[in-house]
């Protein structure tokens, strides 16, 4: 079919990368790693030199293994939410993530809660109109076809269960806004015990595991190379490094010592592993579900135990309503939000990187 | 025999006209004596007078100056007569349309609310769809138990009673709990609901006293938003 579509009017800033090298101790990643709630994929790179036998340490695989990734999903009316029993074992305690599946953020009525109790619902302009709460037009959103955020704190004092907000949202979930989501959930909390009801479809998020040698930038393994004061080309490496954790997401071929000497044709891509490198035993472990950020911290926290050298990297939900706390998102063309970690604990830095889209306010 | 009438003997006479007037020798002296000194020097003087002005009717009192008109009289006005309407702040003031407050309770409008049923009842009759669109948004709706569907104002949704008072541009309602309220029709979605038919309509459509309305014309229109 041959025709020319125009896309809507864009915002005039493109797709952003954010990139910070600090001191590993006076680093704040651990609120960045909070402010980021809605992840749906992790991967982890563990950095050995090529003679050890990778083996993850037992902290780490009985972790791995514990109940705690479980992933629900399930059809819940949003009047569900506002369950009195409900609120007080999993909102107050604990950190319990849900997003709407299938939902379309640019188009479709999208509801999330993050793991502070902040229920997000991201309404049409029929919906909010009829809606009866108050939210704020988003950020970006069609001039024609407008979408507004209706953010409720269910923690607050506001939402206590015998004050006018709540009898109004209440009034709202049970007249008007009573459409079922398709919910994916997931429920952690240190001190208590597993989410319970077996009445919801639930699944384990299975973690995959792969070792391979890999030709590594010298700048990974150790990222006092980079030092801003010392590398005028500060700016090209950390950039080749975003390439490089790309390459190794996508099991790229070019990344393999044997593909080094053997020509791949250019049409498909002109990329070399920057220079200096060199060979490396490079452990990955991903899953796939919904990882909430006490999760990823968890990983941090046992990965500084028990390796020198691991990059992080965690991709949030590209129909979410919010990307970081605070932070209007949208689709567009790529409502990509991810973040990763690089920490090397030999010369004690760490280097973050953050990629936002287009229709996000972080960008 | 002549055509013309003989001329009369004093004429032929040449003898002046003797209207009984009596003419003062003061005055012929004088009047003879002015018109020899206001003839130029050059002339002969006596000759003048005798040809052109003695015994002959000389208009003296004659101007080429335009008169002055004198104002005319302006009679006095009528006084105006005062408008039959009341003025909207005599009537705040007067409080006409004010509703007191112990009147402020949905029992005592709901004998209203039960003959606008049989009012409706009557103008629908037994046609639906369009047909009864069209009659109903033409009919009165004080007594009419509207609600609030859809506001570009969060605060409104969901607010519902009957009608007291239409104007044209708020609709006053008193709600279940005794509440007075004052909706604007401006991008509002109202409903009513008629026995076992629902009709909504959008308040930016019926901006109009309700007077105005039954007379109105409304074209059907495709959906609308706020």
């Amino acid at each position: 079919m041959n025709g020319i579509t125009n896309l809507p009017g864009a915002h005039s800033q493109n797709s952003k990368t954010f990139l910070l090298l600090e001191e590993l101790e006076k680093s704040q990643f651990r609120n960045s790693i909070k402010r980021h709630p809605f992840n749906h994929k992790i991967e982890v790179l563990c950095i050995q030199d090529p003679g050890t036998n990778f083996a993850l340490p037992d902290p780490i695989q009985s972790f791995l293994d514990s109940s705690d990734l479980v992933l629900y999903k399930s059809e819940i009316k949003l009047l569900d939410f506002l369950e009195k029993e409900f609120i007080l074992k999993y909102i107050h305690k604990g950190s319990f993530i849900a997003i709407s599946w299938k939902n379309k953020i640019d188009q479709d009525n999208v509801v999330s809660i993050d793991g502070n109790g902040i229920l997000y619902l991201s309404l049409c302009k029929d919906s909010y109109e009829a809606s009866g709460l108050l939210g704020k037009p988003v950020l970006f959103s069609k001039t024609s076809d407008p979408k507004y955020l209706i953010t409720i704190d269910l923690k607050s004092k506001a939402m206590a269960f015998d004050s006018k907000a709540y009898k109004r949202v209440k009034w709202s979930f049970s007249n008007v806004l009573t459409e079922a989501f398709e919910i994916i959930y997931s429920y952690s909390d240190p001190e208590s015990s597993p989410f319970p009801s077996p009445l919801f479809h639930k699944c384990i998020q299975e973690w995959t595991k792969k070792s391979d040698i890999l030709l590594t930038p010298d700048s990974i393994s150790n990222l006092a190379l980079l030092d801003t004061t010392e590398n005028l080309n500060y700016q090209s490496d950390s950039v080749d490094i975003c390439e490089w954790i790309g390459m190794s997401t996508l099991d790229s071929d070019f990344l393999y010592p044997e593909n080094e000497l053997r020509p791949i044709d250019p049409f498909i891509s002109v990329y070399t592993v920057p220079s200096p490198h060199s060979k490396k035993l490079v452990s990955k472990l991903s899953s796939v579900g919904i990882i909430s950020p006490f999760l990823v911290e968890m990983i941090h926290r046992l990965l500084m135990e028990n390796f020198n050298n691991f990059i992080v990297t965690c991709w949030g939900f590209e129909d979410s309503p919010i990307s970081w706390v605070n932070s209007d998102h949208g689709y567009f063309v790529s409502g990509e939000n991810v973040y990763s970690n690089i920490v090397d604990k030999t010369s004690n830095k760490i280097f973050r990187i953050r990629h936002c889209g287009s229709y996000d306010r972080v960008s | 025999m002549s055509l013309y009438a003989e001329t009369q003997e004093f004429v032929k006479k040449k003898l002046p006209l003797d209207n009984g007037v009596k003419v003062n020798e003061y005055t012929k002296k004088f009047a003879r004596d002015y018109v020899l000194d206001t003839l130029p020097k050059e002339v002969d003087k006596e000759k003048i007078y005798n040809d052109k002005v003695d015994r002959k009717v000389v208009i003296i009192d004659f101007s080429n100056k335009k008169e002055k008109r004198l104002p005319e009289k302006r009679l006095p006005e009528k006084p105006k007569k005062q408008s039959k309407r009341l003025s909207s702040r005599l009537r705040k003031k007067l409080g006409i349309y004010t509703i007191p407050k112990e009147n402020h309770r949905y029992s005592v409008f709901e004998p209203l609310h039960t003959l606008w049923k049989e009012y409706i009842g009557r103008v629908i009759g037994t046609s639906t769809g369009s047909v009864a669109s069209q009659r109903i948004v033409k009919a009165e709706f004080h007594g009419a138990f509207v609600s609030v569907i859809r506001s570009k104002c969060y605060s409104f949704v969901g607010k519902e009673g009957i009608v007291i008072q239409e104007t044209k541009n708020t609709f006053t309602i008193i709600s279940k709990d005794n509440k007075l309220l004052t909706i604007p029709k401006t991008n509002t979605l109202f409903e009513i609901r008629v026995s076992n038919l629902s009709f909504t309509f959008f308040g930016n459509q019926i901006m109009y006293r309700a007077s105005e309305r039954a007379t109105k014309k409304f074209k059907p229109k495709s959906s609308l938003g706020l």
